[in-house]
This record gives C-alpha cells, sequence and structure tokens, in this order.
C-alpha cells in the first residue's frame, strides 16, 4: 500500500507539473511594460466626425493606438479586426479607449472613416479614427512622437499596437500579428490599471451585476 | 467461472479506471487553459486527422491569427485519450458479456459505461459546436464523473466475486447515508463549475481588474461552495470515523473510507488556497481532478458497504434459522 500511495502522489505531483507547464506555454502572454520615459508630444488631431483630438484627450485613460489606411490591402484589415477584438473585450472598461490615426488622409475624409468605423462595429466613442490634414504631420507624430518607421506613407506605416498609460506615456508596443496579442494585452493594461488608481476605480465602478 | 477470468476482468476494470481519471485530468487541463476551442471542427482538427503544429501547416480557410498549436495539440489529446478510452470500455463490455452475462451487478454497468462513453464523445462535439456553452461543458464533465463511478462500481462487484476476509458491521442500514454523501459530492461539484463560470464571466466583462476583484464580485456563490464544501467535509469525516470505529471493515473498504476522509480534507485546504493565491491554474486543475477521486472513493465506498451489509445480513439470518427460511 504505501508503494503504491508514494507513486500514485508522484504521479500526482507530475501531471500537475506537466500541467502547469503546458498552460504556461499555451498561454505565454508577454507584457514587460517599459518604464515611463517616452512621453508623446503634444498633437492635434480630428476625430471621424470632425471633433478635435489631443493629447489631453489621453489623459486619465488608458490608450491604444495604431496607425492605418482605410484602403489598406495587408496588415491593416487584421490590424482593426484585432482591435475590434479588444474594442468588443472592454466595452465594460469607459476608460480604456482605441485610436486608429490614418496615414492616407487624402483618401481618408471623415466619411471614409465614419464608414470604415461602422464596418468595425464602433457604436460609442471609445474607438476614434483620427487624421491630419497634412500627412507630414502624421509621418512626424509617428516617427519622433511613437518611435516608430513612417518612410513611404501610407504603404510603408509601422504595424505596432502602441499602448499608451493616463499621462500619455508610452508603455508597451505589441506586433499586430502577435498569437498571443489579446493575452497580452490584457495582462499590460490590466498592469497599468494597478498603476493607475484612477482608471481602475472607473473600471470597479462600472457594475453590470 | 475460473477465478483467472474474474482476475484478469478486474484488471481491465481497474485499469479503464485509471485511464478515464487520466482523461479527466487531461479534461480539466482543456477547461482551464482555455484549449476548448483549440479544434474548431470536430472530429477532425482545423480539417485534418493531424493537427497542424506550426502556422505554415495551417489550411488557407483558417485564421492564423486564431491558431495556438499548444491549445490545440492540448484538445486534439483529450479526444485521442477519449478515442482510447472508448476502446478500454469497448473491450471491458466485451469481457463483460462474454463471461459475467448473469451477473447484473457487472454486465449492467458495464454495458451502461460503453453506452453513456459513446454518448460522452458526442457531447464532446457540442461542446465544440455550441462554442463551449457553460451547460454543455457542465454536463460533459457530470457525465464523465458517473461513467468513472460505473467503472469504480464493476471494479467493487468484481472484488466482491472473490471476497474472503471476515467483516462485522453493526447493523445494515449505513449505506444509504453514504450514497447520499455522494450526491451531495456531485451537487458540490455543480456549484464549483458554477463558481469557475461566475469568475471566468467577469474575467471577461471586466478585464482591467484583478483575480482578487473578481473573487470578491463573485462572492455570493463562492461562500456558498466553501460552507457548503466545509458541511460536507465534516460529515463524510464524521460519518466515516463513525463507521470505522462501529464496524469492522475488510481492509479495502477501511482504505476507501480513510480515502475519502482525506481528500475530502485536502480539497477544502486547496480551495482555500484557490481563493488566497487569487485562483492561479494550476491549482484549479488540481482542485478539480481531486473532486473527480472523491466522487469514485465515496462511490467506492458505498458499493463496498451495500455488498457488506448483503454478507451481514446474510450471516444473521444463519445465525437464526428457526426463523427464516436457509435457502438464501
Amino acid at each position: 500500500m504505501n508503494k503504491w500511495v508514494v507513486t500514485a502522489v508522484a504521479a500526482v505531483i507530475g501531471l500537475i507539473i506537466m500541467s502547469m507547464s503546458v498552460i504556461q506555454i499555451a498561454n505565454a502572454p508577454e507584457a514587460k511594460l517599459l518604464e515611463p520615459y517616452l512621453t508623446l508630444p503634444d498633437f492635434e488631431l480630428t476625430d471621424q466626425f470632425g471633433k478635435p483630438f489631443t493629447k489631453a484627450d489621453l489623459k486619465g485613460k488608458l490608450t491604444v493606438a495604431e496607425f492605418i489606411f482605410t484602403r489598406c490591402p495587408s496588415a491593416c484589415p487584421v490590424m482593426s479586426r484585432r482591435t475590434a477584438e479588444l474594442y468588443e473585450l472592454y466595452k465594460n472598461a469607459p476608460n480604456v479607449q482605441f485610436i486608429s490615426i490614418t496615414v492616407d488622409p487624402d483618401y481618408d475624409t471623415e466619411e471614409v472613416l465614419q464608414r470604415y468605423a461602422t464596418m468595425h462595429g464602433v457604436t460609442d466613442s471609445r474607438w476614434k479614427f483620427l487624421r491630419h490634414p497634412n500627412l507630414q504631420t502624421i509621418a512626424t507624430l509617428c516617427e519622433k512622437g511613437f518611435y516608430m518607421a513612417a518612410e513611404k506613407l501610407p504603404g510603408g506605416h509601422a504595424t505596432k499596437l502602441v499602448v499608451i498609460d493616463a499621462n500619455g506615456t508610452i508603455r508597451a508596443y505589441f506586433d499586430y500579428n502577435d498569437v498571443n496579442l489579446i493575452g497580452s494585452m490584457k495582462l499590460a493594461l490590466r498592469r497599468l490599471a494597478e498603476e493607475f488608481p484612477e482608471v481602475k476605480a472607473v473600471a470597479m465602478q462600472s457594475e453590470k451585476i | 467461472m475460473s477465478a483467472k477470468v474474474v482476475t484478469t476482468f478486474q484488471k481491465w476494470a481497474t485499469a479503464t479506471m485509471f485511464a478515464v481519471y487520466f482523461l479527466i485530468f487531461i479534461g480539466g487541463l482543456v477547461r482551464v487553459s482555455g484549449a476548448g476551442l483549440g479544434c474548431p471542427d470536430w472530429p477532425r482538427c482545423y480539417g485534418l486527422w493531424i493537427p497542424p503544429t506550426n502556422v505554415q501547416q495551417l489550411p488557407p480557410q483558417y485564421d492564423p491569427l486564431t491558431f495556438n498549436p499548444v491549445l490545440t495539440w492540448i484538445e486534439y489529446l483529450n479526444r485521442l485519450v477519449g478515442v482510447v478510452v472508448g476502446f478500454f470500455i469497448l473491450i471491458l463490455a466485451g469481457l463483460a458479456v462474454k463471461n459475467f452475462s448473469k451477473q447484473v451487478k457487472i454486465l449492467v454497468p458495464s454495458l451502461a459505461s460503453l453506452v453513456l462513453v459513446v454518448f460522452q464523445a458526442w457531447l464532446g462535439k457540442i461542446v465544440v459546436t455550441s462554442d463551449l456553452h457553460p451547460f454543455i461543458v457542465t454536463l460533459h464533465l457530470v457525465m464523465a464523473l458517473v461513467i468513472v463511478s460505473l467503472l469504480i462500481y464493476v471494479v467493487m462487484q468484481a472484488r466482491e466475486l472473490h471476497h474472503r476476509e471476515v467483516e462485522r458491521l453493526t447493523n445494515d442500514k449505513q449505506s444509504k447515508i453514504v450514497l447520499g454523501l455522494w450526491v451531495a459530492v456531485m451537487l458540490q461539484i455543480v456549484l464549483g463549475t458554477q463558481v469557475r463560470e461566475t469568475l471566468e464571466w467577469l474575467a471577461r466583462e471586466y478585464p482591467l481588474l484583478n483575480e482578487f476583484d473578481w473573487l470578491e464580485r463573485a462572492r455570493g456563490i463562492g461562500i456558498a461552495h466553501s460552507i457548503y464544501g466545509t458541511l460536507l467535509t465534516i460529515a463524510i469525516v464524521w460519518i466515516g470515523r463513525k463507521q470505522l470505529k462501529e464496524n469492522r471493515f475488510s481492509r479495502l473498504l477501511s482504505d476507501v473510507v480513510k480515502f475519502s476522509m482525506a481528500i475530502a480534507l485536502a480539497q477544502v485546504g486547496v480551495g482555500g488556497l484557490l481563493v488566497k493565491l487569487g485562483i492561479p491554474q494550476a491549482v484549479q486543475v488540481f482542485h478539480q481532478w481531486m473532486s473527480s477521486l472523491l466522487v469514485g472513493f465515496v462511490m467506492a465506498w458505498w458499493i463496498g458497504l451495500t455488498a457488506a451489509e448483503k454478507r451481514t445480513h446474510i450471516t444473521n439470518k444463519v445465525a437464526q434459522p428457526s426463523t427464516v427460511e436457509l435457502t438464501v
């Protein structure tokens, strides 16, 4: 009996360790937050309804930003689909917002952006589509503000999803085609919510139960 | 029927039981790791019999961004082990028909487990096609526990065929309460699945909060599960101790009772640990798996005790030949 018990216990411990490592490998979200050094410069854009959107609109919220254009054939549809997934996930978190900045302002007029938003199921102001009439301004914002390449726009735009904290500081970059993107994003935003109690307080209040 | 046939059958039934327990463990792993939709289709996986191990092998109609090879293979492992278990049970049922067609207590549960394991496979398909509907997922687990209980029933009944140990029971009405414990344990497991459902729902709806916030919001059902579990454990330990003290059980039965008591106690501890540590996944798998062990042990307790009562009953009758007929 004793030998049997020892074997059984060893088998169970082995199974537990195995399962732990498998779960670890399966859902290995990488969410190392950057130190808060990369503060965004001031900027002035307008959303798909022509309303201004500035750096002040980042205050007190967690923001996921991306650069896209609606005619984009390859990366952007996937990026927008993933953002749409996140937008749906955070429907009870009014202080998590998404911004998609167009790198093709000549084609992407307000009307085009509105259509694009509707196509991705946007029903409230948590996801905004931003533009600036001058392409050079956007290129500068991308390169000098977000520290991402912006050569040969619109085709050559960066494909990262950028996480910005409640002070308007860049805290993480995620590859749009990372398998664990959603998991990593959730973890990063959760950690930022712990760092910014005012963000978490709003999340706590959004009662639905 | 020769003793060898009985022994072979008993060994096969025991092996089947272990295989089902391993399968339940893998099933728990699927649940906790979120691999339930690791294969979007059924019975094949991404349209293949051997699922892809990397994105390059993925058929073009599937979205590469939803593909996670580890989750895919956890889910597929569950199906593969399920097929193996199916064959184990098929052979068991075959042996039962061939050798024990007169022993209803072995034949019926063996055939029932075969029917149920086929149903369980079909249910596994529904789990996937229903997009992990909570009720179906819970039913899939309950079904597994019923199957393993039936197999334990078969194992215990096969052992009874060459029972030689001397027992002494103070009365022959103790088994009913143990059956009550088995039902109570099943209910507690269903309650536990509801705690899980609630926590998963909260994690989905409130992704910005942390584990402790979710636990706080799931307080109502969480406390119900803890209190019911603690009371159930007290009942198991109290009844177990009382029965061990008042009767003389066979060594097997007394081990089964002791294991039931120990697992119930450990479950309360592990449950507390889950709350304390913020529901780590590995502990969840363990907690869930131990509950399936508890169901099995309490089932074995009930069967062992029922059989012992029957023997006691017969012995008592034999002891008083003047009142009853001897041709039992």
